[in-house]
């Protein structure tokens, strides 16, 4: 196929559709039929973030809650006499 | 003869002038950069009235003496400890000016079929949402105080026997984490009502978009370039960064953790290896000018204090498998797969062993891999996230291993925060505590590596054969960004070491970082990516492919730091520091 306008733009165009499919289409499909998929993307949603490929853990609101927590169990240990 | 041999060797001789201060892109990402850390840092905690601090220092020390005498009380942490704890926390300081920055910095938000939700919501819409997540927000605050009633009783029960009887402390103890859970979920329950307010970021995206042209193109014409070609490229660089960011917010992203970054660099692909990349976009793609101004902004949130916040069953996880696995990586990767490119090599290593995009991206930097390998490298990490991030639950269950050793499993070998907390949540609550706090420490240990692989690459790599290295020559050679981002570092942990954990997790990790620095960085680093997109070559980017090498690597090195980091997690949390474990 000669590199034309015309192609690159199908090309574009190719792209674009499949993005579509896949997120729009194929997902749900795939989300419906694996529970595991499904238990994940609630998994995700209570952690209170849209997307688990974010950058750094300043990102995940719940690393906040989480690390007040384990450093409080640390500092004061239940059952240990000071 | 050797004569003319000599004179056709190219002597690389690296050099440095008082000029480079202005007129070099390290140290305009550094000027950018540390200014507006430090603003961040005026407005968030320098500008705290006196008796803000004092309040809120006096609140934490009420809460932490009924903690102390909650701990000795009993061999569980009790209701009141939980009710202390979450007593001290501290809200972070507003000043205005701090609150309209960060409004200008709104990024689009969660959307599913209609782009424009991610843009605008309108009061009518936001009430709407309130009040749909109202009657579930309602039964959820039913559910955790029945629940409290009976984790009252429960522990009553087990307090009158002075806590020596064990069923009745197993039993209080079970009760104490199920009004926790119910807890949790009312809270979240709670928040979607609150968090349902109007929203309109179409007005304060130009205003961002003028702001961050402006700020770049001063260092754009100091270094020599042509201002107004840079402005009008930035344009559709910023358009292409706000798109990336839209499909990054979509929710189907939550099964797939294709984010913002990734996003970036496929759509700009898709443009440059389709239509092509607009001529008068090119002076835009100033890739390193955005990622090291982004690298400089993330070092304020490498706050040195967070590696102690589990204590050193956390730091032996985190901080001695994760180098073991990198230099492992690195060497195996040279002798034994002999990647023909060290750069990616180690950008790779550093991505899978210490914590994904971020530490390929300070990696990448560091010892300047061409954008192809850090893109490349971004790629085969999302592929295998995805993957692990439903396997190795999946994994953990059928073995049967105990949540705090499947979460540290987790943790150290998922690439990113989020995957690792969603997967951490998928197992149980514990599992996520463990699994986000010691990715939280990994995190923090990009700082050391970016700085560690600078030097190597400076004084060993890059090296040229027969000169001398002494400490000019490191100085020449030396990426100078890597000093504003530890300075960055340096500065925010010292603060923050200062403050105490507490107060410090609400004006410094709360206020300064994730009310300024946090959003900006995110916003750099989605036009780096976007830049890298839009100059990638679908052919080049195969080329550093060819054999598979790269994936090969990662299988190989990821393979040793599930096996390390899973024996680590064992020998710490349940044969050295079983008490911590307990108490978790």
């Amino acid at each position: 196929m000669r590199n034309t306008l015309f192609s690159r733009c199908c090309g574009l165009l190719g792209g674009i559709l499949f993005i579509w499919f896949f997120f729009w289409v194929a997902t749900p499909f795939i989300v419906a039929r694996i529970p595991a998929m499904e238990h994940y993307g609630n998994s995700v949603e209570r952690v209170g973030i849209t997307n688990p490929g974010v950058l750094y853990y300043n990102d995940v609101p719940v690393t906040e809650e989480v690390e007040r927590m384990n450093r409080d169990t640390v500092r004061f240990l239940p059952g240990v006499k000071k | 003869m050797s004569q003319q041999h000599q004179d056709n060797v190219v002597i690389d001789k690296a050099q440095s002038s008082w000029s480079d201060l202005w007129t070099k892109e390290d140290y305009w990402a550094i000027w950018l950069g540390l200014a507006f850390c430090l603003l961040a840092l005026y407005l968030h905690v320098s500008s705290v009235p006196a008796e803000y601090k004092a309040k809120a220092l006096d609140k934490i020390a009420k809460a932490e003496a009924t903690m102390q005498a909650e701990a000795a009380k009993a061999p569980f942490k009790t209701i009141e400890w939980y009710q202390a704890q979450a007593s001290k926390k501290v809200k972070p300081y507003g000043a205005e000016l701090a609150k309209s920055i960060k409004h200008f910095m709104g990024k689009p938000g969660s959307w599913t079929n209609n782009p424009l939700d991610a843009f605008v919501t309108t009061p009518e819409q936001a009430k709407a949402k309130a009040e749909k997540a109202k009657p579930a927000a309602e039964k959820a605050k039913a559910a955790e105080d029945a629940a409290l009633a009976a984790a009252q009783e429960a522990q009553a029960a087990a307090a009158g026997a002075e806590y020596k009887d064990a069923e009745l402390n197993k039993a209080a103890e079970q009760k104490i984490a199920d009004w926790r859970a119910a807890h949790l979920k009312a809270k979240k329950a709670k928040d979607k009502v609150g968090k349902a307010k109007a929203f309109n970021i179409l007005p304060t995206l130009p205003v961002l978009f003028l702001a961050m042209a402006i700020c770049f193109g001063v260092g754009i014409v100091f270094m020599g370039q042509n201002f107004m070609q840079f402005f009008v490229g930035f344009i559709g660089v910023f358009i292409f960064t706000v798109l990336a960011m839209l499909m990054g917010a979509q929710t189907t992203m939550k099964y797939w953790g294709v984010s913002t970054e990734a996003w970036a660099i496929f759509l700009g692909m898709l443009i440059a290896n389709t239509v092509g990349t607009p001529k008068w976009m090119k002076p835009a793609l100033q890739v390193e000018f955005y990622i090291k101004t982004g690298l400089v902004l993330l070092g304020a949130e490498i706050l040195l204090d967070k590696i102690i916040a589990i204590g050193i069953p956390g730091l032996f996880v985190a901080w001695v498998v994760t180098p073991i696995v990198l230099i492992s990586t690195f060497i195996f990767g040279q002798k034994v797969i002999k990647m023909p490119s060290k750069t990616l090599n180690i950008t790779i290593s550093a991505d899978m062993s210490v914590c994904g995009t971020s530490a390929a991206i300070a990696a990448a930097a560091a010892c300047r891999a061409k954008k192809e390998e850090l893109a490349l490298s971004v790629g085969i990490s999302l592929l295998f996230t995805a993957i692990m991030m439903i396997v190795l639950p999946a994994v953990i269950n059928a073995l049967g291993l105990p949540e705090v050793l499947g979460g540290a499993w987790i943790g150290g070998t998922i690439d990113s925060t989020g995957a690792v907390a969603a997967a951490g949540a998928f197992l149980g609550e514990k599992a996520m505590y463990v699994a986000a706090t010691i990715k939280m420490i990994q995190n923090v240990l990009i700082g050391v590596s970016a700085f560690c692989i600078a030097v190597y690459w400076v004084t060993k790599v890059d090296r040229v054969e027969g000169a001398d290295i002494n400490f000019m020559e490191v100085w020449h050679r030396f990426p100078k960004f890597v000093l504003g981002f530890l300075a960055a570092s340096v500065i925010f942990s010292y603060i923050s070491g200062q403050l105490g954990p507490d107060l410090s997790s609400g004006l410094v990790s709360a206020g300064a970082i994730k009310g300024m620095t946090s959003p900006l960085r995110g916003w750099c680093f989605t036009l780096a990516f976007a830049a890298i997109g839009l100059a990638t070559n679908f052919r080049e980017l195969a080329h550093y492919f060819k054999g598979g090498k790269p994936v090969i690597l990662y299988v190989c090195g990821q393979s040793f730091n599930l096996a390390l980091t899973l024996a680590m997690a064992y020998v710490m949390f349940y044969m050295v520091f079983p008490e911590i474990t307990a108490r978790i």
